[in-house]
């Protein structure tokens, strides 16, 4: 019987391609997405790959949402916490309170109960992968999307600290720039930031999935907790001008 | 022994927000305190600002992951955004090469029994990080205090904390800038989790998980 991995924000972008990746992996996915109508046209495409994949339209900010969604799994040995907005990039002072609280409450507090959700019917071995951002080390002009971001990283380290004894592994990905439509909302800025990269271009989504699969299955078992930073390097800082 | 800061507004309760009270002094300007963040009321200031010393709400009291309930969620998102807010219009009231230090936790780091609050702490050791680099055109300075959280035990004295900070607003700790100091006498160096934890789980005989 395979395993089931649920992935959030599964429509398009990073998420779609995880879904991708662990359909091929072996895995039956629980894709779950806000956007239905996008949800569903990815589904068409999955159903014709062959994939085993099963569709839940939720807001995973509600709570009763996602119990819905998990309404008849028994065990979700996989969550890939993926679902995540970068809201409106503007200096603190722009950024209203609603803007604000728009971003944690997806990028944090629906992670969390999604989490709490998920964990509840996983079994040991199962495994956690909460998609972070690089940005998370710091930037200007997008305080509350990079907060979040620190936010997810914070609660990776506490969940895999308390869940090992679940035999439950917690772990992020810091992916970069990566080519999907979030990035749109760097405008006129685009062209600029792709240069930046230290690849001179952003990563395929592909990538994010390539090492989402990796710390799904067992060739990770040993690891756990960590911030996996996948953005060419570029954490590490400009070369010297 | 005092610090003279000319104009510090100081946000916050409880013994360390009254240590800090307690060692600077105003010669020139205002001392003005506000028990939480509040926008409306820093806008409706006359005065601008040399300094501001936030000292964040106590994170929530132990719970399991699987514990942690919405109310408690929200709760804590209220605080953040509180603060949010209330940074945004306080860069404006920023004098330059004025300086604002977070007095928060080290949750940051990760914590047993803790993993939403870790989870704001980090939130907000993020957020001065984005006001150091939103604020480095203006001359600003900001820095965070991670504190020990409350279930990892005694605590550090109020009144060392308050010498931190107060060094941090004031001109001389102007070489500081975007940094998170621990202020916990080196407890972190203990790998406490895996160290305490283990035999209370072992004692645990009723529970999945070591108890709290």
């Amino acid at each position: 019987m395979p395993q089931l991995a649920m992935v959030t924000g599964a429509a398009q972008g990073i998420g779609r391609a995880i879904v991708e990746r662990l359909g091929a992996d072996g895995f039956e996915i629980l894709a779950v997405d806000a956007d239905e109508t996008q949800l569903s046209r990815s589904a068409a495409d999955w159903r014709e790959a062959g994939l085993s994949v099963r569709t839940a339209a939720a807001d995973c900010r509600d709570r009763a949402a996602v119990i819905k969604a998990l309404d008849g799994v028994e065990a979700v040995n996989v969550l890939v916490n993926n679902a995540g907005i970068s809201g409106i990039l503007d200096p603190i002072g722009q950024v209203d309170r609603a803007g604000c609280d728009r971003v944690m409450s997806v990028n944090l507090l629906a992670t969390i109960r999604v989490a709490q959700e998920a964990v509840r019917r996983m079994p040991d071995g199962g495994s956690v992968i909460n998609i972070a951002s690089r940005g998370y080390l710091g930037g200007a002009g997008a305080a509350h999307y990079v907060a979040s971001k620190a936010a997810v990283v914070s609660l990776t380290r506490a969940m895999a600290i308390e869940l090992r004894w679940r035999g439950v592994r917690v772990n992020a990905v810091a992916p970069g720039m990566v080519d999907t439509r979030m990035i749109d909302g760097f405008g006129d800025m685009l062209g600029a930031l792709k240069r930046m990269e230290p690849t001179g271009a952003p990563a395929n989504p592909a990538q994010i999935a390539a090492i989402v699969s990796v710390l799904a299955g067992p060739d990770a078992s040993f690891v756990n907790g960590q911030i996996l930073m996948a953005d060419g390097g570029k954490s590490l800082g400009l070369p010297p001008l | 022994m005092t610090t003279s800061i000319p104009s510090i507004l100081v946000i916050g309760q409880g013994p360390v927000a009254e240590a800090i009270l307690r060692r600077v002094s105003v010669e020139v300007g205002d001392l003005i305190t506000l028990a939480q963040p509040d926008a409306a009321a820093i806008t409706a200031l006359e005065t601008s600002l040399d300094a501001a010393v936030i000292v964040a709400p106590p994170a929530p009291s132990s719970s399991l992951f699987l514990d942690i309930d919405d109310a408690r969620l929200d709760a804590q998102l209220a605080h953040f955004t509180d603060l949010f807010e209330a940074l945004g219009v306080l860069l404006g009231r920023l004098n330059p090469k004025g300086a604002i230090v977070l007095v928060g936790d080290r949750g940051y780091l990760g914590a047993w029994g803790a993993a939403d609050a870790c989870a704001f702490s980090g939130a907000y050791v993020a957020l001065m990080r984005c006001v150091t680099l939103e604020g480095f055109s203006a001359g600003h300075r900001a820095n965070c205090i991670a504190l020990d959280l409350a279930q990892d035990g005694a605590g550090v004295d109020p009144d060392e904390i308050a010498d931190l900070a107060v060094h941090l607003a004031s001109p001389a700790g102007q070489a500081i800038n975007g940094e998170i100091i621990l202020a916990n006498r080196g407890r972190s160096l203990r790998v406490r989790e895996a160290k305490d934890r283990r035999a209370d789980f072992a004692a645990s005989a009723s529970s999945k998980g070591p108890s709290l």
